[in-house]
């Protein structure tokens, strides 16, 4: 690949309340982990630079702030993501089975122009918990990301920090190869971002 | 199952996602206030937001009454000695509108069949009421009816701007994306040209900044050293105030007249195009006429030659879920698709203390904040006088004037038969409003004839071939008119609670301007010792914690 543009890539975390989606990001950005559940407040997204294939990306990983707990997303939140995490808990049977609702949601707000081959991945949280406290099998879950598409999956502990850098270089790889395929398509010239850069007031152009 | 909040008690609670409320929840969550923001409707914006063409179809029927709304129930009651007044959301919002008309056009021009192969991706929205669809499809010719199929085909395209508004690039609002931090989460196109309309059927381009002025081919020499003299008066016009002295009061136009001998086609364009004038010349004296002029000029240069900035996928309810967004960050909690039944209010102090949902639930606050639908109908004065805007929304197959994202024609007053300036904003797939090779036009007036549609259609002719009248033209495919109330909250606040702060409908004006003011006084009113909106802290990497 010859452009040497600065990459930036979007990646959405989505699941139910309580499965550990900010705590996911916070172990992989921050390596921090606070055993204190508290319903997301403070958490925007947050940025980690990454080397994929020799090539450095800034992946800007968003979380739902909370706007998931009474299916309050907006569109604007899926608006340019290049790769969906779909996270649920291990020992919760039901925040496996709202994976299917939560993909398709992806997939009616965010419209990706091939939805068949966007990129996303599945993981299953919270596998430091005691063995018998496990309600979705290992097995159950892969077979449900090969029935869409073979998905890749990952079992992590974001407070053993378990797979959980493993699972988002796969992301970053993914999310990378999804933005350089729509850039393919996108012969649009940049839009204008507004940042501080730009707001200091300098000469009219008049 | 109902879902029961955990929370009863609130600062302040929000009703309706629209621009104003919408900021105000970033405000006052940022501040460290408890913030609950409910919407009935199940997408953010309110009266304000954006539509994908199936849900403007859907929409256009709720509004026209061809769908059946649940009305709420209108008993006035008690609840724990409190009165409670029934809201009715539909009804209210209803009456806001009127005198809408949509046109199926025939296609004249073979679409191909790219769209085929999205075929899986179209099967995943069924959630568009096939009532809506067989609705609008009855009476429609076979090639009306391709037209539809292909608009439909390429429904989530589309992001149609109910209320469509520009920001300008030096501003009340763009300032606040910025320091808020909501501008990080948007992208923009510029609006790249402004045309106005003379009544010979000619579109001139209208010189903005000075360059412009220096390269237009299609001002007179003598013209553009008097509109140069004017532009360099105005950018700067307070430092030299005998110039306009005598003239503060009178209105803008005579003063342009006597003081530049601007006249003619570039009175027009300084008028209608840089000062973007929305009624009438006489309206407006020289101090407002000077400082909206001085805004524009100011505008320029920022992001380019151009004064204003369009924001992606449709603007207004973007910007809106931008500050939810950052009111969820700070704590706020949010619900879609929930409804109020009923405000208390407590005779004796003749105060808001809550509100019960749909399920029964009580919640209440210190503030209630509410657009003007949620008020209840005993609470609201039949008030006939308010300002109206006329709009259409309409999809064309080939862009008018040039090829850019975004343009912007003025047809000043009288030049088609209109009272009011009408504003004509082109949108292309660049803005992510439309597909590719489809464009879509915005067009708004204050209200003058007896329908949206005689206010705008003279207007529409001009730039589409819209009743076989110039086969040059581009070709429309659809067609929406309608018309809205701008309520007026200033006379209706003095009769609601103290603590009830009632929020704007989407003006006439082009910008956001008046609706930003609208929400820092609001907060201020409320709050007075707390910053609006202060910059940062930011929330990037080091400020992101979980305890």
């Amino acid at each position: 690949m010859s452009s040497r543009k600065k990459v930036l890539l979007k990646v959405i975390i989505l699941g139910d309340s309580g499965v550990g989606k900010t705590s996911l990001m916070n172990q992989y950005v921050n390596k921090k982990f606070s055993t204190q559940y508290k319903a997301t407040i403070g958490a925007d997204f947050l940025t980690k630079e990454v080397m994929v294939d020799d090539r450095l990306v800034t992946m800007q990983i968003w979380d739902t702030a909370g706007q998931e707990r009474f299916q309050s997303l907006g569109v604007a939140f899926y608006r340019g993501a290049d790769c969906c995490v779909l996270v649920y808990d291990v020992n919760n049977n039901k925040s496996f089975e709202t994976l299917d609702s939560w993909r398709d949601e992806f997939l009616i707000q965010a419209s990706p122009r091939d939805p068949e081959n966007f990129p996303f991945v599945v993981l299953g949280n919270k596998i430091d918990m005691e063995e018998s406290k496990r309600a979705v099998s290992q097995k159950r879950a892969m077979t449900w990301c090969q029935s869409k598409g073979n998905i890749p999956y990952f079992e992590t502990s974001a407070k053993e920090a378990i797979n959980v850098e493993n699972a988002f270089q796969t992301i970053a790889k993914n999310a990378l190869q999804q933005e350089t395929d729509a850039e393919f398509y996108n012969d649009f010239p940049d839009p204008i971002k507004i940042d501080n850069d730009n707001s200091k007031y300098d000469s009219c152009g008049c | 199952m109902p879902q029961q909040l955990e929370v009863t008690e609130y600062d302040v609670i929000i009703l309706g996602t629209g621009f104003v409320e919408s900021i105000l929840a970033g405000a006052l969550a940022k501040t460290g206030k408890s913030v609950l923001h409910l919407d009935t409707n199940e997408y953010y914006g309110g009266s304000w937001t954006s539509f994908n063409f199936r849900e403007l179809l859907d929409w256009a029927q709720l509004l026209q009454g061809h769908v059946e709304e649940s009305s709420g129930n209108c008993q006035e009651t008690y609840f724990e000695g409190k009165k409670a007044l029934p809201t009715n959301f539909s009804k209210i919002r209803r009456q806001a509108y009127s005198t809408i008309e949509y046109e199926i056009y025939a296609t004249l021009k073979q679409t191909d069949n790219a769209e085929e192969s999205e075929e899986s991706q179209h099967k995943r929205e069924q959630n568009t009421s096939e009532e809506t669809i067989h609705h609008v499809s009855t009476g429609l010719t076979n090639p009306e009816r391709e037209t539809l199929t292909t608009l439909l085909k390429e429904s989530r395209q589309y992001n149609l701007d109910i209320a469509p508004k520009i920001m300008p690039c030096r501003g009340e609002l763009i300032e606040l994306l910025i320091n808020s931090g909501v501008g990080r989460y948007l992208e923009f196109k510029a609006l790249d040209r402004t045309y106005i309309y003379s009544d010979q059927d000619n579109f001139y381009k209208v010189p903005c900044s000075k360059e412009d002025v220096f390269t237009s081919q299609t001002v007179s020499l003598i013209d553009k050293r008097k509109l140069m003299r004017f532009l360099t008066f105005a950018l700067d016009f307070t430092t030299s105030p005998e110039t306009f002295d005598g003239y503060e009061e009178k209105p803008y136009d005579i003063f342009l007249k006597e003081k530049f001998q601007i006249d003619g086609k570039l009175l027009s364009a300084v008028l209608y195009a840089i000062t973007l004038i929305r009624t009438k010349a006489n309206d407006v004296n020289t101090i407002q006429g000077l400082t909206y002029t001085q805004k524009y000029l100011k505008s320029l240069g920022r992001y380019g030659n151009a004064a204003f900035l369009v924001a992606l996928y449709g603007a207004a309810s973007e910007i809106s879920q931008g500050f939810c967004r950052i009111s969820a960050v700070f704590g706020g909690i949010y619900m879609l698709n929930h409804s109020v039944k009923h405000l208390l209010i407590d005779e004796s102090s003749n105060n808001f203390t809550g509100l019960i949902d749909v399920n029964g639930q009580q919640l209440s606050s210190t503030y209630l904040i509410t657009a003007i639908d949620y008020i209840p109908e005993n609470l609201l004065q039949e008030n006939e006088e308010c300002e109206q805007i006329s709009r259409a929304i309409v999809i064309i197959d080939h862009f008018i004037h040039e090829e850019d994202d975004a343009t912007l024609t003025i047809f000043p007053p009288d030049s088609v038969g209109n009272e009011y300036p009408i504003s004509v904003l082109q949108f292309s797939e660049g803005t992510r409003t439309c597909p590719e090779d489809k464009y879509v036009l915005y067009m708004s007036t204050k209200a003058s004839g007896e329908s949206a549609k005689e206010d705008l259609y003279k207007a529409l002719e001009k730039l589409v071939n819209i009743s076989n009248n110039d086969s040059s033209l581009s070709s429309p495919l659809f067609a929406l008119f309608y018309r809205h109330k701008y309520r007026d909250t200033t006379s209706l606040s003095s009769l609601l609670p103290n603590n009830i702060i009632v929020t704007n409908d989407p003006d006439s004006s082009l910008d956001f301007e008046a609706a930003t003011i609208q929400a820092k006084q609001l907060f201020e009113k409320m709050y007075p010792n707390e910053e609006f909106l202060p910059v940062g802290p930011d929330l990037d990497d080091d400020e992101f914690s979980l305890d």
